[in-house]
């Protein structure tokens, strides 16, 4: 299954939406399907507001498949090169008056999915895997 | 998303339903700031109807939080999912923020 919509926050419910329909169409169960959901939610709009900010708004495409077992996810954006599984974690220790308010949504990618993988070339775009087993 | 304030025992019972997120945060955020701009720094926020909560979500509530503490009250939450659960535990939110099973508890807290 896959979607294409314009990087806009506008399109973001019609972005999730796909996800729990996809969720659906193969039996994952709610708990996986929020995750999945999140992790989504999450790299759209880093996508949407960092990748192609100050940019001419270009596409996210979302592609579901299910295998084996495992839920692959596959984003594909045409903006700025991000690359989540470098960005260093966030601050989680400190008291809460130092606590930073945002930098959580790249880390809750790491930690919900199973894998991450990034790579990003001028023709292909910046693709991003999100991987999760179900079992 | 479904919000909601009322008086209880001289705290603010916050009722929140649905999802928390970058489609809803904005309209959240608004509430919370009204609030505190009425002088409501003794927040209880009920989460159990709370199914789902994102980064953005996070940065709603650590604000709430933060606003209030800063002007001498609290916030405490009530009733998590599971899966909200782990998002806050996940974010480290668990060690900064007080939370209760249930309302009532949350509300006793702001009375000793």
């Amino acid at each position: 299954m896959q979607i294409n919509a314009k990087a806009s926050r506008e399109n973001l419910p019609e972005l999730l939406l796909f996800i729990e329909q996809a969720c659906n169409r193969y039996q994952i169960s709610k708990p996986i399907c929020l995750n999945l959901r999140l992790a989504v939610e999450e790299a759209c709009v880093n996508i949407i507001e960092h990748g192609y900010a100050d940019l001419q708004t270009g596409m996210i495409e979302i592609a579901f498949q299910f295998r084996d077992n495992q839920v692959i996810i596959t984003i594909i954006d045409f903006g700025r090169e991000f690359d989540p599984t470098t960005y260093p974690p966030p601050d989680r220790s400190s008291e809460w008056d130092q606590r930073p308010v945002g930098g959580l949504g790249v880390f809750l990618i790491s930690q919900l999915m199973d894998e991450v993988r990034y790579t990003s070339n001028p023709e292909q775009g910046n693709r991003l895997e999100l991987i999760k087993k179900t079992e | 998303m479904k919000i909601t304030v009322a008086q209880e025992s001289g705290a603010a019972l916050i009722q929140i339903s649905g999802s928390v997120d970058s489609l809803t945060s904005d309209e959240a955020q608004t509430f919370f700031d009204e609030q505190i701009k009425n002088n409501q720094v003794r927040l209880v926020v009920d989460l159990s109807q709370v199914d789902y909560l994102s980064s953005a979500g996070l940065r709603v509530l650590l604000s709430a939080l933060k606003s209030a503490r800063q002007r001498g009250g609290d916030l405490y939450f009530a009733g998590l999912q599971d899966n909200v659960r782990k998002v806050l535990d996940l974010a480290g939110f668990t060690s900064i923020f007080k939370i209760f099973p249930t309302v009532e508890e949350a509300v006793g807290a702001f009375a000793i």
